[in-house]
């Protein structure tokens, strides 16, 4: 899959608040295996994530800002040395839907 | 680098916290420092293979994805408990067998790169050589998660036609998520079984590799998970099984 392709096939994404592991599973290749890449090294800057999809960073970065707008990827500072990293944007494991009522009765 | 192991089954039942707790404990023979986190939140038990009280049990994997501790925290040494000495260390993260703490994390929602996260703090925090996660039954996040950033994906079944339906289903899955290592145990076989057509008959189906085929045992039965079986009864054909096993993932 060439970078255009690759970018058309981001921009077809339907915007989330962030992803489960199902997201992932539906993804085109190489980006599922870049997000699972992601997850397994926590964070990755802007060169690890070009090396991981074989572009250049020029091409990378678009790519990546594009995930972080569509709500896949989050780009913060890394603490520990304040370079600019992407996470993936984990969305939150749904609570279930009970009655207030029942579930106050067990806590 | 540290190892991440997950065990996993499709259903409940297939001794899939047992193989857990051996397995750590026969890696921590070999001088190994291993933790073992229970991410099976809604139905957490393997804390008690470890002779560890419920009333021992202060923070838990719970305190930890609420926010209330550090994950170091919530971890227990329980290498003294194992009634044998061992030349590494066992720690284990439980969850919580409260019903409050089981209620709130199934009520309320919590962000799995925190729990993502802390897996690899621990790795760090506890200098470990091993983590192994023991998973729920089925597939949820947590499990998806699991097998998404491990080394070794282990999965259990017993040779029962349930079990054959929904390992492949985890099998197909983590084909998907490209785990590096998969490898099959079939677990509580009856000893009137072929081991060695079984075993043929398994990896045809999965296309996976069956490390152990593991025979039924009334002596692990009457142990009632009331501590770790190699350890009680080192030289059966289940230790023997489960010690290959250890091997290859120490190797």
């Amino acid at each position: 899959m060439n970078v255009e392709e690759l970018r058309a096939k981001v921009s077809e994404l339907d915007p989330v608040k962030g992803i489960t592991l199902l997201n992932v599973l539906e993804l085109p290749e190489p980006l599922a295996k870049v997000l699972r890449e992601v997850i397994r090294l926590r964070s990755v800057s802007l060169p690890q994530f070009a090396e991981a999809l074989l572009l250049d960073e020029t091409n990378a970065g678009t790519l990546a800002d594009m995930l972080v707008e569509k709500g896949f990827l989050r780009l913060i500072h890394r603490p520990s040395d304040n370079i600019p990293v992407y996470r993936v944007r984990f969305d939150h494991t749904g609570g279930r839907g009970l009655a207030s009522a029942i579930w106050d009765s067990f806590e | 680098m540290a190892k991440v192991i997950s065990v996993h089954s499709f259903r409940g039942g297939t001794g899939k916290s047992n193989t857990t707790a051996n397995l750590a404990a026969l890696l921590a023979k070999k001088g190994l420092r291993v933790a073992v986190v229970d991410t099976d939140i809604q139905s957490p038990g393997i804390y008690v293979l470890f002779n560890l009280q419920e009333s021992e049990i202060g923070n838990s994997l719970n305190d930890y994805l609420r926010g209330k501790c550090a994950i170091e925290e919530a971890a227990y040494d329980v290498t003294s408990r194992l009634g044998v000495s061992v030349s590494g260390r066992v720690y284990l993260v439980p969850a919580s067998a409260k019903t409050g703490d089981i209620v709130h994390i199934l009520r309320e929602s919590y962000d799995p790169g925190v729990l993502n996260d802390g897996l690899y703090d621990l790795i760090d925090a506890l200098e470990l050589d091993v983590l192994m996660i023991d998973t729920h039954p089925g597939l949820n996040d947590e499990t998806l998660l699991s097998i998404t950033i491990s080394e070794y994906l282990i999965i259990i079944l017993r040779p029962d036609q349930q079990d054959f339906q929904g390992t492949s289903v985890t099998v197909e899955i983590a084909k998907k998520l490209d785990v590096p290592n998969m490898l099959l145990i079939v677990n509580k076989t009856p000893q009137m079984f072929d081991m060695v057509a079984l075993k043929k008959q398994v990896e045809t189906t999965y296309d996976a590799e069956v490390v152990a085929i593991i025979p039924h045992s009334d002596e692990m039965m009457a142990l009632g998970s009331k501590g770790v079986f190699v350890l009680h009864y080192p030289d059966t054909e289940v230790s023997r099984k489960l010690q290959a096993v250890a091997d290859r993932l120490a190797a």
